[in-house]
């Protein structure tokens, strides 16, 4: 405990902690100091002197921001010597800065100006205004610059280097010619700059902008309203900046519990999708059904027919009702979504249980993390992120970043890991095939051979026993099967590995001292591990590893799968999944079905249903007749899109609710028009088990409807067509009010839920689950004293290669993922204008000897082969990629990755190989 | 100009593969780097930048902070001419003049340390030094200038010759260990190393007095006490540095002592060293004091070679490695914080205060920063005792003082003199040979740019830290700067004023804009186009930047100009009228 001192403030006693400031102790007595370079989320620096204050017995004014407290201290704050220095410091910015407030962006948001209006200061005759730099002086598609107006306060240089982590801003010149720069003089991209949009955030005057809103509104012209991010499931809170119905802009909500004032590209500046001009605004549906005629997918009757909702509810609740009456409820599949809201996917997975009656029903977790949720499963009993963001960047010693992009696919994340690293010195270890951002800031970067991580955990462990690192205690304690598990890690010596997977031993060595030596030490990991036909194996090798370092249920280790969408976490708590009703109640379970029966008013399948990689084929077979597909792109994201083209050309009859035309709409049947977050209120949860609201900020457009209230009238109209009678029963009706109810319903029925509702979020509650009641305050660390299933269990886990490795034919591994500019199929990302800017087209990325050796030079344009398709690209020859190896991502229609990746699934979770599949490259 | 130009990559890939990837290297990477290309391209910047590991805004950021490295582009030849205060008066604008005449490029450099020798310029590498408007053909012609001697430097020694810090300037080889260990260099580290414990030797200088002869006369000892405890509880071993950053216009005695007598300075480093707990330290020394660096190189690897340095000192078990850190053109850097941040390879910004160098100095280690001539003070002190060391000078401030002594007398150079042996009057009467004309003495600058302005009220002050204060200006380095009655006080001061544009960090905004439009002003009022206005500017811009600078830069910025301004005000005043008193601004009389 910090020593209390006492000390007068203009006359006020007051008490404060030795080691504040002038500054925080005047802020906390409800004293005000006013600040231009101070920001609370930034080193403070003394630069600006407009918090001078006049201490007693100091010769000199003292900035109060930096200035220690000391007992007896003596301190004015508003004495005649401090405001005048205040307001020459003032005059002087103000001679050097144009004098433009009646068109500049910051007007009513610029502490500048604001500071001017307090101490009543005009700008004097003399200085150099708005003529020393060009405006809007780089070509940066997100940030206006413009240092005419910039007082040299350094927060963006600040915040580029203590929040981001990317140190692209710096200060060159000295004296008078000082200016901000971009690396070396240079352009902000070219600098390296992530156009997180962090610098503009803090800056306080009009120097850094947002481009995209120049001119559309200031800040007392919109409406502010605090909703959760869109795109990763790292759940960023901001601000949507509304004006006349149009979002304009996002800014930072200083009290978001996960970001602070962080905030990515995509968070920032990828908004504008939203009124993009390919949203669908009216349901539309094939003339062939208005007709009355056979299917027909090409010539007259296939044309799109834009109709009223009555007319497209009427087509698509008569055909699935006909499917229904002719194949039965398991010939209908639903897709649900994980960008979707949580009351949503509830009233999807009710919409397929009770209404139809079948437990076919799954959404793209199936893709990224089936293989976490099945693994921890197994291990501990439940399948989640067990601990906080926060939690590990600011408790971990070390982290262990195994298959995870997290700068470019969960990005304030990463910048959260990558301060820790700089700011307090933590150990980090990657393991990645590529040589990814992060691995600047990696002690070691284990660069293993794609598909071979059992391998690698294996050696780690191995090691670990070696040099007797392990956790005897916890193991003895809280865990079982240790000694099956060892006999198997035995075996993996480091030579062995080494020979696998390509790490040399002394690498291995210096990984596995780190991540033994520094606890508690965090396991993170995303798709990288999950998207392998052993991506089960994979994740209950880590799970073996925090048990034998004893890292689960402290804060600051356990495991720490990224959740990829917004919603993922949330459309598995909701029972978007085969095997679970909602909160992972087993659809096999006879407990839980009795409930949901009681509950819903009708009998339940006993059967669990079919995945998403399940349902695609049976599609292709006649199994599936029928798809409701609510959000998600199978085109786009499902491997082998041939394969995927071929088995949805086949289906009867494809319902879509969409919110853009996308790949998979050319097989769709009816199109049903939903909004996109802006437009509606309820919840998502983040990859930490956290539930946020999302609010309404714009009416939905043109005749789009919210997705929830589309699901509720397609299940009213299909009960109304007598397809199953549910008796009087507490949740059997579909007659919601507002999302707040269905929450509500969500919560009586999911334990996990029990005590979360809007009433609660709305009150600023921040809530991770479980939360078992009303009163009970969430979970952020799980497993702590017990596992969910009782003891961890230790599993032998065998190395098991890729389904199909390179040849002579394919000689190349290719391994997929994504940028950070850009979403999923990039059904966003494609229609946000400044990320197009950045990243506009596919680009493969290839070694720089495969590419001498391939005569890639010049256009640079490759084709990539599989035994399943074909791509071409452009190639981007980096190190990031080892040679042997080429990476490609799914975000283009063009250039697509899963028209060469495998269907190769893990037996368990019936996740694809995504991550490893053979292809052959040559020169376009 | 790109990287894959094959000469630029090889010579920087030359560069940077002899030096090990850390940040301290730095600044020796850009500094070759300038010296070998003749500018820093930004591909080289960048370069430098993958070196180190380094954010390039890092590497630019610092490149771009000091005065002798080119970034960006080749820089057109030119004539760099010292105008700032001691050269200004001297005759710099007549040789402005005159070289500009003859076609040249002129360029204003801040001071180049050989105040007394004024007007200097610095010219493809060579120093010319006591230029003539009458006579620049050395110059002119691009010849060799002849060589100097720091004994040419100094003006008189009023002290007894075992006294005379200076006594081995010009008697012995500057480059010679033997010659210095003839004349007693070492003498009483051994005293300290065989028969004194650190503690004794602290002790020894606090009752010496010693007082801090960088500029703001702290004490030495107490400096010397804190460190030493800061390295005890467990701060990590200490940090000794010995500033070598003279950059004060008026100010060359420690070059003086480097020039004559190297092995001075180090052995007072080691002392200070041993009495602190430290196993690490370096000279920073500026950069534009390069063939200074060589000599002191040379003498580290004498002494290192002797075992005076290094390992096992002397046979003891004490060992301290001594660098020799150069700096790049910055007069901030000679400010403590500002020294230490550039030392770690940053750009040289003042650090907040607290906690103090002496807790938490270079690398984060407990520090101990001295003048190059407080060092120089330490032998004797060890070897004679304090009592002995006291017999001279003030009960308050003993010891012999150099004083840098330029502008408007007979004979310019170093006097050393016991502090307060001598008023401002005495100096100039004697060692000085008096007033180099008719004119009478109007005024002095003392202690520095950063110094006041003081008129004949001055003249009988006794030149001592405490008797200055008492009289209201400081005594800073103890350099004098005497100006006659033919002087121009505004002209004056607006070369100080360019001084300080040219050397505030930017860091703060009173200083970055307040030297700037001190500047400015001042400009107007010697051109003819001031205003009473622009002396009412003139104070509130000075006050302001007195009053909230962040460090002794800033607070000090406008110190000559508020001091002449107030003791001289009819002379500011006929300026706002348009009128030059002294015939010096081309205006109307």
């Amino acid at each position: 405990m910090a020593r209390t001192i006492s000390l007068t403030i203009d006359g006020k006693s007051i008490q404060a902690e030795e080691g504040q400031t002038i500054l925080e102790a005047a802020r906390a007595a409800g004293i005000s100091i006013p600040t231009l370079c101070y920001h609370r989320d930034l080193t403070p620096t003394g630069n600006c002197r407009i918090c001078v204050v006049e201490v007693e017995k100091q010769r000199f004014l003292q900035a109060a921001c930096v200035f220690p407290v000391a007992e007896g201290m003596v301190v004015h704050t508003r004495s005649e010597r401090v405001i005048r220095s205040r307001r020459r410091t003032l005059q002087m910015m103000l001679a050097n800065h144009p004098q433009d407030c009646l068109l500049c962006d910051s007007s009513g948001s610029c502490e500048l100006q604001d500071l001017a209006y307090e101490y009543q200061v005009s700008p004097p005759a003399w200085g150099e205004k708005g003529t020393r730099f060009p405006v809007d002086g780089d070509p940066n598609p997100f940030v206006r610059v413009d240092f005419n107006k910039c007082i040299l306060c350094r927060r963006c240089v600040l915040a580029c280097a203590e929040v981001q982590g990317r140190y692209v801003w710096g200060v060159a010149y000295r004296g008078f010619e000082e200016q901000i720069v971009a690396g070396a003089g240079t352009t902000m991209l070219e600098a390296r700059c992530e156009s997180c949009g962090n610098c503009v955030a803090y800056c306080p005057t009009g120097a850094l902008s947002d481009k995209m809103r120049h001119g559309l509104g200031r800040v007392h012209q919109v409406r502010r309203v605090t909703t959760t991010c869109p795109y990763c499931g790292v759940g960023c809170n901001f601000d949507l900046n509304v004006r006349d119905g149009r979002v304009i802009g996002v800014t930072s909500n200083p009290q978001a519990p996960v970001n602070g004032m962080a905030l990515c590209v995509k968070g920032r500046y990828g908004y504008d999708f939203v009124h993009h001009p390919d949203r669908l605004l009216r349901p539309r549906v094939r003339r062939y059904l208005l007709e009355g005629r056979p299917k027909t997918r090409e010539g007259a009757g296939s044309e799109w027919v834009e109709v009223d909702w009555d007319t497209a509810l009427d087509v698509a609740v008569r055909r699935l009702s006909e499917i229904y009456r002719a194949y039965g409820p398991d010939s209908l599949g639903f897709l649900s979504s994980a960008k979707c809201l949580n009351e949503e996917n509830y009233l999807l997975n009710k919409l397929a249980r009770q209404v139809v009656g079948t437990n076919n029903i799954d959404h793209c977790a199936r893709l990224c993390h089936a293989s976490t949720v099945a693994g921890l499963a197994t291990s501990f009993g439940s399948g989640a992120m067990s601990n906080s963001m926060d939690d590990v960047a600011n408790q971990a010693a070390a982290f262990l970043v195994i298959g995870s992009n997290t700068t470019e696919q969960h990005p304030v994340f990463g910048t959260m890991i990558r301060r820790a690293v700089s700011r307090r010195g933590a150990r980090l270890v990657v393991a990645d095939p590529r040589r990814i951002d992060l691995v600047d800031f990696a002690a070691v970067h284990l660069q293993h051979r794609p598909g071979t991580d059992v391998a690698l955990l294996n050696g780690l462990m191995n090691i670990i026993l070696e040099k007797g690192w392990e956790d005897r205690q916890f193991i003895e304690a809280r865990t079982e099967g240790f000694e099956e598990f060892r006999a198997v890690v035995e075996q993996y010596t480091p030579a062995k590995v080494a020979a696998i997977t390509g790490v040399p031993v002394e690498q291995l060595y210096q990984a596995a001292e780190i991540l033994a030596l520094h606890r508690p030490m965090a396991v993170i990991w995303a798709m990288g591990i999950t998207q392998h036909t052993v991506g089960v194996r994979n994740v209950m090798s880590l799970a073996n590893l925090q048990m034998l370092l004893g890292n689960m249920g402290i804060p600051g280790g356990g495991v720490n799968p990224l959740r990829g969408q917004n919603n993922v976490q949330g459309a598995c708590d909701m029972g978007a999944l085969p095997d679970f009703y909602p909160g992972y109640q087993k659809v096999t379970g006879e407990e839980a079905r009795r409930k949901f029966e009681a509950a819903w008013g009708v009998p339940l399948p006993g059967k669990v249903g079919l995945t998403v990689t399940e349902m695609i084929p049976a599609a292709g077979e006649g199994r599936i007749r029928a798809l409701y597909i609510l959000g998600e792109d199978p085109v786009m994201s499902e491997p082998d899109s041939n394969h995927t083209r071929h088995c949805l050309e086949r289906c009867d009859f494809i319902v879509l609710q969409e919110i853009f035309p996308s790949e998979t709409s050319p097989y769709a049947d009816v199109l049903l028009p939903g909004v996109s977050f802006a437009e509606k209120t309820g919840t998502f949860t983040n990859t930490e088990r956290r539930i946020q609201m999302v609010r309404q900020a714009i009416p939905p457009l043109g005749e789009a409807r919210e997705d929830w209230r589309i699901i509720a009238e397609v299940a009213r109209r299909l009960l109304a067509q007598g397809l199953r009678r549910p008796e009087a029963a507490p949740y059997a009706g579909w007659d919601y009010r507002d999302t707040a109810q269905i929450l509500a319903e969500v919560a009586a029925l999911t334990p996990i839920y029990a005590g979360v509702s809007h009433e609660r979020l709305e009150r600023g509650e921040r809530l991770q689950w479980p939360v078992r009641d009303a009163s009970h305050p969430g979970t952020p660390i799980l497993h702590v004293g017990q596992f969910t299933r009782g003891r961890g269990l230790f599993a032998p886990i065998e190395h098991i290669p890729p389904a199909e490795l390179p040849d002579a034919d394919y000689p190349f591994i290719l391994t997929t993922g994504r940028v950070l500019y850009h979403w999923h199929g990039g059904e966003l990302t494609r229609r946000a204008q400044g990320l197009l800017a950045v990243y506009g087209r596919p680009l493969v990325e290839v070694n720089p000897d495969d590419a001498e050796r391939l005569g890639l030079d010049g256009g640079r344009r490759v084709r990539l082969t599989s035994r399943r398709g074909q791509i071409e690209a452009e190639a981007w020859v980096t190190e990031r990629v080892p040679p042997g190896t080429i990476f490609a991502h799914f975000h283009f229609p063009e250039g697509n990755a899963n028209f060469l990746t495998i269907a190769a699934l893990d037996p368990v979770a019936k996740i694809p190989e995504y991550k490893v599949c053979a292809v052959r490259v040559e020169p376009a | 100009m790109s990287l894959s130009e094959p000469s630029l990559e090889r010579v920087v890939q030359g560069v940077l593969s002899a030096l090990p990837p850390e940040r301290e290297m730095l600044p020796v990477a850009l500094e070759r780097l300038n010296g070998a290309l003749g500018y820093l391209p930004r591909p080289a910047i960048e370069a430098v930048a993958r070196h180190f590991r380094r954010p390039a805004q890092e590497v630019y950021g610092l490149a771009t902070f000091y005065a002798l490295w080119q970034v960006g582009e080749k820089a057109p030849p030119a004539v760099d001419l010292c105008d700032d205060g001691p050269c200004h008066a001297q005759g710099a604008p007549q040789v402005r003049r005159v070289l500009e005449e003859a076609g040249l490029e002129v360029r204003r450099t801040s001071c180049l340390g050989h105040c007394a020798a004024g007007p200097v310029a610095r010219h493809a590498g060579r120093l010319y030094r006591n230029l003539s408007p009458q006579d620049l053909r050395p110059l002119l012609e691009g010849r060799e200038p002849a060589p100097w001697k720091p004994e040419e430097d100094i003006l008189d020694l009023a002290v007894p010759k075992e006294r005379a810090l200076l006594r081995n300037v010009g008697r012995i080889a500057p480059d010679s260990l033997a010659e210095a260990v003839a004349a007693g260099a070492y003498q009483a580290l051994r005293k300290a190393l065989t028969g004194m414990q650190p503690a004794e030797v602290v002790e020894e200088v606090v009752r010496s007095g010693l007082q801090g002869r960088g500029g703001a006369g702290f004490p030495t000892g107490l400096k010397m006490r804190f460190t030493a405890a800061a390295t005890r509880s467990g701060n990590g071993p200490a940090w000794v540095i010995g500033n070598a950053d003279e950059s004060e216009p008026g100010t060359f005695k420690d070059r003086l002592l480097i020039e004559g007598d190297p092995h001075r300075l180090l052995e007072g480093i080691v002392l200070a060293a041993y009495a602190v707990g430290a196993r690490e330290g370096c000279i920073y020394i500026r950069g534009e004091y390069a063939s200074q660096a060589a000599l002191l190189e040379r003498a580290i690897q004498e002494a290192q070679a002797a075992g005076y340095l290094g390992a096992n000192i002397l046979g003891t078990d004490f060992t301290f490695t001594l660098h020799l850190h150069r700096g790049a053109g910055a007069y901030i850097c000679g400010e403590e914080t500002a020294l230490l941040e550039s030392l770690e390879g940053k750009r040289g910004e003042p650090r907040l205060r607290p906690p103090y160098p002496t807790t938490y100095g270079a690398f984060g280690r407990p520090t101990l920063l001295n003048n190059v001539e407080t060092l120089c003070n330490l032998p004797d002190i060890v070897a004679y005792g304090a009592e002995w060391y006291r017999q001279v000078g003030t009960e308050k401030s003993p010891g012999t003082k150099l004083y840098p002594i330029s502008g408007h007398v007979r004979r310019r150079g170093c006097l050393e003199a016991p502090l307060g042996r001598f008023t401002l009057r005495q100096v100039i009467e004697g060692p000085a040979g008096g007033m180099r004309g008719p004119a009478p003495f109007k005024a002095c600058h003392l202690g520095g740019a950063a110094g006041a302005i003081v008129g004949p009220e001055f003249l009988d002050v006794p030149l001592d830290f405490a008797s200055c204060a008492e009289a209201g200006a400081m005594l800073g380095a103890g350099d004098l700067v005497i100006l006659d009655a033919q002087t121009c006080l505004v002209d004056y001061v607006r070369a100080v004023a360019a001084f300080f544009r040219a050397e505030s960090c930017g860091k703060c905004t009173p200083c970055r804009v307040g030297t700037e439009r001190q500047l400015q002003l001042l400009n107007e009022l010697t051109s003819g186009r001031g205003t009473p206005g622009h002396l009412q500017e003139l104070l509130e811009w000075g006050e302001h930047m007195t009053d909230s600078s962040f460090c002794g830069l800033g607070q000090t910025a406008s110190t000559a100009v508020l001091t002449a301004l107030r003791r001289f005000p009819s002379e500011f005043e006929a300026h706002a009228r348009g009128v030059c008193p002294a015939g010096v601004c081309p205006m109307r009389r």
